[in-house]
C-alpha cells in the first residue's frame, strides 16, 4: 500500500509541475504541483490518522498539520510576492536610472548649444540648428549624438528632426521599460523607455514619452 | 529469529503486514542511498553547480525565488531570461516531492504502522523498520516545515522593512531628479538673454518655476548668487530628509556637488 501511496503521490506531482509550459519563472510549475501535493497530505492524513492511533494523537496531529501547513503556505506565497516585486523594483529602478541618464546626457548637449548660440551677441552670425551641428558633427534627422561622457551602452540620444531655430533630441534605451508597454518607440521597439528634448531659442522643453 | 516466525504464524491476520522485514530493508536502503546523492553529491550528480544548495533543495520556494530575482537582475542587464534549465527544474521538483510526498508518506505510514504492530513488539525486524521509516520521514518533512514557521511569523516584518527601504531610496531618487530637473532650468535661465528672462551670463534673479517648486515628492528652494546657486530639496514623505545640489555656471553636471541628509544618507 506504501508504494501505491509513493508512487500516486510522486506522478500526481510529476504530471502537474509539467503541465505549464517551460519558462524563465518555476512559480507556475511549482504553485500548479502545490494544488495535487497537498490534496496528497490531506488523503494521506485522513488515512493514516486513525484507529489504532488514539484520538487525543489524531487531533493533535490534526492541528499540527494545520499549522505546519499554514506556515509553509505563507512562506510559499510570501517568497512568491517579496521575489515578483523584488523584480519589478529592479526593472523601476532601471527605467529611472535610464531617465536620470538620458537627461545627463541630452540636457548638457542642447544647453551647450544654446550657451554658444545667445555668446554670439544680438547680431546671430549662426542659426540655432547650426550651431547644434557644429558642436555634434553629423548631426541630422535620424543620426545619433555622442553626448559628452556618454558611455556606448544601450542608450542613446537620436536627432529627431534639426531645423534652423529648432532641433528635436529623443533620448531612448534599447531594453528598458518605459510606463505604457503598447508605446510605439522611434526606433521601431514598443514599450521601451523614451524622453523628448526641443531646444528652442526659449530654451529646452523637455518631455517624458514613455 | 524464533519471535519473527511465531509471529507470523499468528491467526489474526498480522503475518499480512505490508512491512515485511525485505521489504523495510530494501526502503531503508533506497531512501539512505537517495538521501545520500541528494545532500552529498547533488552539486556533481543531480544539480549544476550553483543553482542550489542542500538547504534550498528542501525548499523549492526558495529556488523559485532565487529564479525570479535573477531573472529581474537578467533583464537589468538588458538580457531576455531563458527558459529555466531542466536541472533546476528537476530540483524543484524533488523538493516538492521529498517534501510534500515522500518525507508525510514514510512518517505517517511509519507511524501507523507502529501503532498497529505494538501488540507484536517481539517482531524485531519489522517494528524497527517501521520507526526507522518512521524518523526519516519525520527528519524530512520536519526539516523542511520547522524553518517555515520563523519564515511565516517574520514574514510581514521582513517585507515591511524591505518596503519601506525601498520607498525612503524610490523617493530619494525621485528627490534627485526633481532637482536636476531644476538644476538644468537654472543653467538655462543663466543662458537665456534678459529679453527672454534670463539672467544673461548670471543666476541673480533666478527663481525656480512654480510647477517645480513643489512636486508630490518634495519641496524645492533656490539659495542664488551670481556666479552659484543651491539647490535644496524636502522629501514630502519623509521631512528629515534632504537633498542638496551645489554648482556654478558651468553647470549641475560639471562639479556640481550633492548632499544627503536623514535618511537620506
Amino acid at each position: 500500500m506504501i508504494i501505491i501511496w509513493l508512487l500516486g503521490g510522486i506522478a500526481a506531482v510529476t504530471i502537474a509541475f509539467f503541465v505549464p509550459s517551460n519558462s524563465p519563472e518555476l512559480w507556475p510549475s511549482l504553485n500548479m504541483a502545490m494544488i495535487p501535493a497537498a490534496l496528497y497530505i490531506l488523503a494521506l492524513s485522513f488515512y493514516t490518522l486513525r484507529s489504532p492511533i488514539t484520538r487525543t494523537a489524531r487531533i493533535v496531529s490534526w492541528v499540527i498539520i494545520v499549522l505546519i501547513g499554514g506556515a509553509m503556505y505563507s512562506s510559499w506565497t510570501g517568497m512568491e510576492v517579496q521575489s515578483r516585486w523584488q523584480h519589478n523594483q529592479l526593472l523601476k529602478i532601471h527605467s529611472a536610472i535610464t531617465r536620470g541618464l538620458l537627461q545627463s546626457y541630452a540636457q548638457p548637449a542642447a544647453l551647450s548649444a544654446l550657451k554658444e548660440y545667445y555668446q554670439q551677441g544680438k547680431t546671430k552670425k549662426e542659426s540655432l540648428g547650426k550651431v547644434f551641428q557644429r558642436l555634434n558633427p553629423g548631426a541630422a534627422a535620424g543620426s545619433k549624438i555622442q553626448a559628452a561622457d556618454m558611455p556606448q551602452d544601450s542608450s542613446s540620444i537620436v536627432v529627431k528632426s534639426i531645423a534652423e531655430n529648432e532641433v528635436v533630441l529623443l533620448g531612448r534605451h534599447q531594453y528598458s521599460n518605459g510606463r505604457n508597454p503598447d508605446f510605439k518607440n522611434y526606433n521601431g521597439k514598443t514599450g521601451k523607455v523614451q524622453e523628448r528634448f526641443t531646444l528652442t531659442e526659449k530654451g529646452v522643453s523637455y518631455e517624458s514619452e514613455n | 529469529m524464533n519471535q519473527k516466525i511465531d509471529a507470523e504464524k499468528l491467526p489474526d491476520g498480522q503475518q499480512e503486514r505490508e512491512f515485511s522485514p525485505d521489504f523495510v530493508r530494501l526502503l531503508i536502503a533506497l531512501t539512505g542511498a537517495t538521501l545520500l546523492i541528494v545532500f552529498v553529491f547533488q552539486d556533481k550528480i543531480i544539480l549544476p553547480t550553483g543553482t542550489a544548495t542542500g538547504q534550498v533543495f528542501l525548499y523549492p520556494w526558495i529556488t523559485a525565488a532565487g529564479q525570479t530575482i535573477a531573472n529581474g537582475l537578467a533583464e537589468f542587464s538588458g538580457k531576455t531570461p531563458s527558459d529555466s534549465i531542466i536541472q533546476v527544474r528537476l530540483a524543484v521538483l524533488l523538493g516538492v516531492i521529498f517534501g510534500f510526498i515522500i518525507g508525510p508518506t514514510l512518517f505517517l505510514f511509519g507511524w501507523y504502522q507502529r501503532r498497529k504492530d505494538r501488540p507484536f513488539r517481539g517482531m524485531d525486524s519489522t517494528l524497527k523498520g517501521s520507526a526507522v521509516i518512521s524518523v526519516i520521514g519525520g527528519l524530512i518533512i520536519f526539516s523542511a516545515a520547522i524553518p517555515a514557521i520563523p519564515n511565516a511569523i517574520n514574514r510581514s516584518q521582513v517585507e515591511s522593512w524591505l518596503r519601506s527601504s525601498q520607498a525612503i531610496q524610490e523617493n530619494k531618487d525621485q528627490v534627485i531628479s526633481d532637482i536636476t530637473m531644476i538644476a538644468y532650468n537654472a543653467h538655462q535661465y543663466g543662458i537665456l538673454p534678459r529679453s527672454l528672462n534670463g539672467g544673461e551670463g548670471s543666476f541673480a534673479g533666478y527663481a525656480i518655476p512654480q510647477a517645480l517648486a513643489a512636486t508630490a515628492n518634495g519641496t524645492y528652494k533656490a539659495a542664488v548668487t551670481a556666479d552659484e546657486i543651491t539647490l535644496t530639496g524636502n522629501s514630502a514623505k519623509y521631512p528629515d530628509c534632504n537633498v542638496t545640489l551645489r554648482f556654478n555656471r558651468n553647470g549641475p553636471m560639471n562639479g556640481g556637488t550633492w548632499k544627503y541628509e536623514g535618511q537620506f544618507q
